[in-house]
């Protein structure tokens, strides 16, 4: 519209809004003229202060400050001269008119301050969650590559080595693959020995993702040679402060890991961990050390496949050109070794989604239903602002009549809203901080949280809101109030005159707004909570109250020979089973719900053999003879293992529930043989079946699963002890740990927990959601009802004097208070209907959050609709009982 | 029109005029004053007939690719008017302290 320069350019997009906003309050006659001469000063000053297209930094500010200028020369033109002290004047006269109604002016502010301050504090959680690329370099180019079992249908499989090689050798897709394995070691020798959290990496992973030393240096190539002598580590950030405190000449000391020694060559720099690995074997939790994975050609097999891999991707490739190029490789490595590569080919995620993808669904669920508690702030404060604008009416009218321009008071009492929004925004930035504190402190399941915070980019979202809010709001309500019926309001004082009734609807379609919207929320929390109350009620297969957990690796270098290890397990358990408060102890390799795990491919013997690549497959748990009644796993059929299940007795396995009635269907599995295919071929007879055990957590079905006694393979060297207990378990952390120490005071213990803390870590994330939900819920209700008590109070007071008139004739203080209270239901019956066949609408978007119902579960939206209408009654109580109480001689005489 | 007395501001507008500053964001330049003041003080002058404004020739803004600037001249009456504010101006300006000592003067 405005021809300032030819040029697309900001700066002069910025001049031309300001021409354009000016442009409305410059008067008609002289607009065109007006017009024309900004635009060729500021095309002049455009030229003058341009080189290539681009302005100097001194014209671009000039441009802008004086395009402002624009808007008081039309100002002046239109015979309002305005000068900067003049929004000094309105901030002033807006503070005290507002001062004037404190109870009001602080029902707006909170009221924004809540929609604000809950939708800055999740907006910052999405933004660095969600949005935020991840902190690496050319973090988009990074992706992470699977294999896909197709049989099983497991499209993030971890990887066998002999495909990374394929992979990163026999293909132009990556310009850097790198494996990684997390795992743990024992750090010994030092005063204390602990179980560090160990990563073995190729030498480019680190350079790959565009991290430097913090000190020191990274791997070179040829230390991740298995041929190379040399045993580098480098120490994370924590750890290094942790255990060497922050000492710099720790570079080039010798430290002990599982026995071997390594020499420190580098520290990773603050704040990096990699911990968007969905496996870890093991581990700890943390990422002490880092050494190189050193692979050796004899790997180069498609025979166990353990390692995760990242790679980035070179130019030219993108995801599912990557994807078609690496399976058209699977297939053709397919036909040449159908021995290990039937049934696979691969799945290539970019690194961003494989992060972040759990958890999409529900801070997207959660962004939603913060802009509904958003958008029922809006309503009510537009509601409230519109009450308010009638009642002013009078003074309005009167200061028309007194010569006040119409743009002056839109100005004024836009000023008005504006300081309400921004002091709300204000207060809301803070509620926003502790909502982001409190979010991090849940510590859900949510990925990335560390690096949540709230920054520049959520302050300024904050603000637009306010601003966008305080526009939206403050509009309406100002030209409404602009355009007073002048006679009727100054002869009559009351706020009846004239629009009454066009106010009253509009603020009823705003109160069936919020209403409806609350009950979206409401339905919403109401599904998360039947959900969460469906999984506790589904447990996990055992009691996992009273008991006590403890993790406890036997380093190979104390204990290589097998048979000391069983006999260290065998007495530990032993030990703590006879401690005083512990009522039965036992041990297991993969402890469920802790996320650790161990599977095998099988076959049954009495069945034809599969195919290659179609074996089926089960978890495996080695577990100490006493588990399953230590842990109240009831058993089903046959017997669980004893003494007679001894290292020189024949294999022998406990099967579950799951896999008895998948292959043995109203049979009796007992006494039936299976075959392992490991290395030679292992074969085992079922002695028992005993019930299912959700190892994943209650939201995760069971799987197929082979428990072995310990003593029957003696290859482990870590088990999780588990304590029942009759009192508190948490104190008996200290049993099991004074147990090791008499046994071998040089063994340190981790994951020390009790069996509670691992199923509510399994249920944090959908605890999270659930309350985040719920408070939004609550958050919106109370606006809501907010709204409903305003709208039946102006209501009220608009009929005054018809209540005044029925009370006179006769009619109850009761029959006027249920008239009230009927109009209140009436709009929230409407909003019910309304808000219910939008909740139908919207609530598939909670499928992969709800557990055991239906997203149309019609208990959680009934529940919700008769807690809405409570709420909504409750509020129409004060308005109806305030009619009751109208005395009619003066509500007649205020006629 | 009311002859009201010209503000300062106002003063030192018409006064770039006359000293051959013509168009609007020249007179900014000039007079280090920011639009706001410069605009309605050259409209509220070319009002009062003080200033005249003229187009500049289209060839000239052709060439630079803009619209064609709006360029003001002193009438002979901005003339009378600038020529009586200096006057008062400089009256006043007499009245007014030369220097902080000249401030320090004896109570009555």
């Amino acid at each position: 519209m405005f021809v300032i320069a030819p040029e697309r350019h900001p700066v002069l997009a910025a001049c031309r809004l300001f021409l354009r906003v000016a442009r409305t309050i410059a008067p008609r006659s002289e607009r065109r003229t007006w017009a024309r001469e900004w635009e060729a000063e500021l095309g002049h000053l455009w030229r003058r202060g341009t080189r290539d297209g681009r302005p100097d930094a001194r014209a671009a500010v000039q441009m802008i400050v004086r395009s402002a200028g624009a808007i008081a020369h039309a100002m002046w033109l239109r015979g309002q001269e305005w000068r900067p002290d003049m929004l000094m004047q309105d901030l002033r006269f807006a503070t005290r008119s507002l001062g004037r109604r404190p109870l009001f002016t602080l029902v707006v502010v909170l009221t924004i301050a809540l929609g604000i301050g809950a939708n800055a504090g999740i907006f910052s959680v999405l933004y660095d969650v969600v949005l935020e690329p991840l902190p690496f370099e050319d973090a988009e180019e990074l992706v992470m590559v699977w294999e896909h079992n197709v049989p099983r249908d497991n499209r993030t499989n971890v990887v066998a080595p002999a495909n990374f090689f394929a992979w990163r050798d026999d293909t132009e897709v990556f310009e850097e693959l790198a494996a990684v394995t997390w795992f743990s070691q024992a750090l010994t020798g030092a005063e204390e020995p602990e179980r560090v959290g160990a990563m073995a990496v190729n030498a480019n992973f680190l350079p790959m993702l565009g991290i430097r030393p913090y000190r020191g240096r990274f791997f070179v190539p040829d230390e991740d040679d298995p041929a190379s002598t040399a045993r580098p580590v480098v120490l994370g950030h924590g750890f290094w402060l942790r255990r060497f405190g922050g000492e710099e000449d720790v570079l080039g000391r010798t430290i002990q890991l599982d026995g071997t020694d390594r020499t420190v060559v580098g520290i990773l720099p603050p704040g990096f961990h990699f911990d968007h690995l969905p496996f870890a074997f093991n581990a700890t939790g943390t990422q002490d050390v880092w050494m190189p994975q050193a692979f050796d050609e004899s790997l180069r097999t498609w025979r166990g496949r353990w390692l995760q891999v990242i790679g980035r991707l070179n130019d030219g490739f993108t995801v599912e050109r990557a994807q078609t190029e690496l399976a058209a490789l699977a297939s053709r490595l397919e036909r040449e070794f159908p021995d290990g590569q039937a049934g696979w080919t691969v799945n290539v995620v970019p690194l961003h989604r494989q992060v972040v993808g759990r958890a999409q669904t529900a801070l997207v669920v959660l962004f939603g239903a913060v802009t509904l508690v958003l958008l029922i702030a809006c309503a009510n404060v537009a509601n409230l602002l519109l009450s308010r604008s009638t009642t002013r009416n009078q003074e309005i009218a009167l200061r028309t009549a007194l010569g006040a321009s119409r743009l002056r008071l839109v100005r004024q009492l836009l000023t008005e809203s504006g300081l309400l929004a921004l002091t709300g925004g204000g207060l809301g930035l803070l509620f926003a901080f502790g909502l982001v504190r409190a979010l991090v402190g849940l510590g859900p399941d949510v990925p990335r949280l560390a690096e949540v915070g709230l920054d520049g980019t959520v302050v300024a979202f904050t603000i637009a809101v306010s601003a966008v809010t305080g526009l939206l709001f403050g509009l309406v309500p100002a030209l409404r109030a602009s355009r007073p019926d002048l006679v009727g309001s100054l002869k009559d004082g009351s706020a009846r005159a004239g629009r009454g009734t066009g106010v009253l609807k509009a603020r009823n379609a705003l109160v069936v707004t919020e209403v409806a919207l609350a009950l979206l929320l409401l339905v919403g929390s109401g599904l998360l909570i039947r959900s969460f109350a469906n999984l506790l009620d589904q447990g996990v297969g055992f009691d996992t109250g009273g008991l006590m957990t403890a993790e406890i690796a036997l380093p190979g270098r104390d204990y290589p020979d097998p048979e000391r290890r069983v006999q260290f397990f065998e007495d530990l358990v032993a030990r703590v089973a006879a401690a005083p408060g512990v009522t039965a102890a036992s041990a297991i390799t993969n402890l469920p719900l802790s996320g650790s795990q161990t599977g095998t491919s099988f076959w049954l013997n009495d069945r034809e053999l599969p195919a290659q690549g179609e074996f089926p497959t089960a978890d495996i748990r080695w577990v100490h003879r006493d588990y399953h009644r230590a842990m109240g796993i009831p058993l089903l059929r046959g017997r669980t293992f004893d003494e007679s299940d001894g290292p020189e007795a024949p294999l022998r396995v406990v099967i579950n529930e799951f896999m008895a009635r998948r292959y043995w269907p109203g049979a009796d599995p007992v006494g039936r043989i299976l075959s392992m295919p490991w290395g030679d071929t292992l074969v085992a007879e079922i002695i028992g079946v005993v019930g299912d055990v959700r190892h994943n957590g209650p939201d995760t079905e069971p799987r197929e699963k082979l428990y072995w006694h310990h003593v029957q393979w003696q290859e482990r060297s870590n088990m999780t002890i588990v304590a029942r207990t009759d009192g508190d378990p948490a104190v008996h952390a200290s049993t099991i740990r004074g147990a090791v120490r008499e046994l071998d005071p040089s063994l340190a213990l981790y994951n020390v927990h009790t069996m509670d803390y691992w199923m509510s870590e399994a249920m944090a994330s959908r605890r999270f959601t659930m309350l985040a939900l719920g408070c939004f819920a609550l958050v919106a209700l109370v606006l809501a009802s907010i709204g409903v008590y305003g709208v039946m109070s102006y209501n009220v007071s608009q009929r005054t004097r018809e209540f005044g008139v029925r009370l006179a004739l006769g009619a109850s203080k009761r029959d006027v208070a249920f008239g009230v209270v009927a109009a209140g239901l009436k709009l929230v019956l409407i909003a019910v209907v309304v808000g219910t066949l939008g909740a139908l609408a919207l609530s598939r978007l909670l499928q992969g959050l709800v557990y055991g119902i239906g997203t149309t579960d019609v208990p959680s939206f009934v529940a919700a609709g008769l807690f809405l209408v409570l709420v909504a009654v409750g509020a129409c109580y004060w308005p109806a009982h305030k009619a009751g109480r109208v005395d009619p001689i003066e509500a007649l005489r205020f006629e | 029109m009311t002859r009201k007395t010209l503000g300062i501001t106002t003063v030192q507008v018409l006064h770039s005029v006359a000293a051959g500053t013509r168009y609007g964001f020249d007179i900014m330049d000039v007079t280090g004053l920011p639009s706001g003041t410069v605009y309605p003080a050259l409209s509220r002058l070319e009002r009062q007939g003080l200033l005249r404004a003229k187009w500049e020739p289209h060839h000239i803004a052709q060439r630079e690719k803009r619209p064609p600037r709006k360029y003001y001249q002193i009438t002979p009456e901005g003339k009378l008017r600038l020529l009586a504010a200096a006057e008062r101006i400089r009256a006043v300006e007499r009245t007014l302290p030369r220097d902080a000592a000249s401030l320090e003067v004896a109570p009555t």
